[in-house]
């Protein structure tokens, strides 16, 4: 497994992705400053492509993608070679949590456990 | 070489090659399959994220390939059986003969072909991130073949359309009405994306994202609990409001629909 330096927030992905044996990648994203914060991987991953997950997410987030939507919470972008959910905190609005899963393996509750590991990160309680 | 002529191109020679071997098989075909092969990994974006797939074949030998750029830079075999590895590159027409058949072999018996993924600094034994196997590069394949292959939106959007409060199909900046009140389709309409090749979206990134072949669901903005579906699917785009509650549902649906 791949990560960044260790910290309390790749603690919380690498949980994500142990929770999630299907997921591949999840990334902690800024998408007001295009910034990745945080990521666990199976690989270890070229800094581009990390961001280029934090650069749709802040497309379909932000709303680019919904005409004169305003902006929406979560998203899933799903095609044959896998699915991509995008789920905004509550807490911080600019702060994403974007994850990678292989062709097939989409749970229920992967939204709201991705709100819940944005709301631990940012002190709340527990799952 | 078309991108459909390609597939078709692809789809055939693998048919006669799973069948015959590759014996005698004309140098253009090899090519032929070595620029398809690049184009389906140039589909990929499990491919475009990592930098080398490892096709784990039978008997222990391994294709490993270089799709640095979403392109097929190379590839080497590892031959399980002469413990040798053989480095073949895309215009090496001297290799090209062996790399046919590895790509027989890959393809002939896709149930006993894994492929994996992992960046380039990798080398073959280092872990690789659990992928798709083969098959999924087939069934792409298949899903963005001909039209008389391809089921069309319109069936998915018929199938689904319990778990729709409305849906279309667009052309474009045109709207055709598949289901759905007046009301619902205006306020759809108001939602989509923008128009591309406007002065504020020169380019489409609705497409962008969505590729050939894929369907995007934004969630509700607290306000609106109703999630759009953006899909793109044979060449066709289509658009609808999700029933709160559904949005799951229709996504295994349009899993299932894509198989």
């Amino acid at each position: 497994m791949a990560s960044q330096v260790p910290s309390p927030d790749a603690s919380e992905l690498a949980r994500f992705r142990a929770r999630f044996p299907g997921c591949e990648v999840v990334v902690l994203g800024d998408i007001s400053a295009g910034t990745v914060l945080a990521w666990d991987s199976a690989v270890r991953l070229p800094q581009e492509e990390l961001d280029r997950l934090c650069d749709d997410a802040a497309d379909i987030l932000s709303g680019l993608l919904s005409g004169k939507r305003q902006a929406v919470d979560d998203a899933i972008l799903m095609k044959a070679t896998g699915s991509r959910v995008f789920v905004r905190s509550h807490d911080h609005a600019a702060e994403v949590l974007c994850s990678l899963f292989a062709p097939g393996v989409l749970p229920d509750d992967v939204i709201a456990v991705s709100r819940d590991v944005l709301s631990q990160l940012n002190g709340g309680p527990s799952a | 070489m078309t991108p459909a002529m390609h597939r078709n191109a692809l789809r055939g020679i693998l048919a006669r090659t799973a069948a015959s071997g590759v014996s005698g098989r004309p140098e253009a075909e090899i090519a032929t399959v070595v620029d398809g092969l690049a184009f389906l990994l140039a589909q990929i974006e499990a491919t475009v994220l990592a930098r080398r797939l490892y096709f784990d074949l039978p008997g222990g030998s391994r294709l490993e390939c270089d799709v640095s750029g979403a392109r097929l830079q190379g590839c080497s075999l590892h031959d399980g059986a002469r413990e040798e590895t053989v480095a073949l590159a895309e215009s090496d027409a001297a290799a090209s003969g062996e790399l046919a058949s590895l790509l027989r072999r890959a393809f002939a018996m896709p149930g006993h072909v894994r492929m994996r993924t992992g960046p380039a600094e990798t080398d073959g034994d280092a872990p690789g991130m659990a992928g798709p196997e083969l098959r999924a590069l087939l069934k792409l394949e298949a899903a963005t073949g001909d039209g008389e292959e391809t089921p069309d939106l319109v069936s998915f959007l018929n199938e689904v359309e319990p778990h729709l409060i409305c849906a279309c199909l667009l052309d474009g900046d045109e709207m055709q009405v598949v289901s759905g009140e007046d009301g619902d389709l205006i306020t759809l309409s108001d939602a989509l994306p923008p128009v591309a090749g406007t002065p504020d979206c020169p380019e489409d990134p609705f497409a962008r994202l969505l590729g050939p072949e894929g369907v995007l669901l934004l969630g509700g903005d607290g306000a609106d609990s109703a999630a759009i579906l953006l899909v793109v699917h044979g060449g066709m785009t289509g658009a609808a409001f999700v029933r709160p509650g559904a949005e799951h549902e229709v996504m295994r649906l349009w899993a299932e629909f894509t198989k």
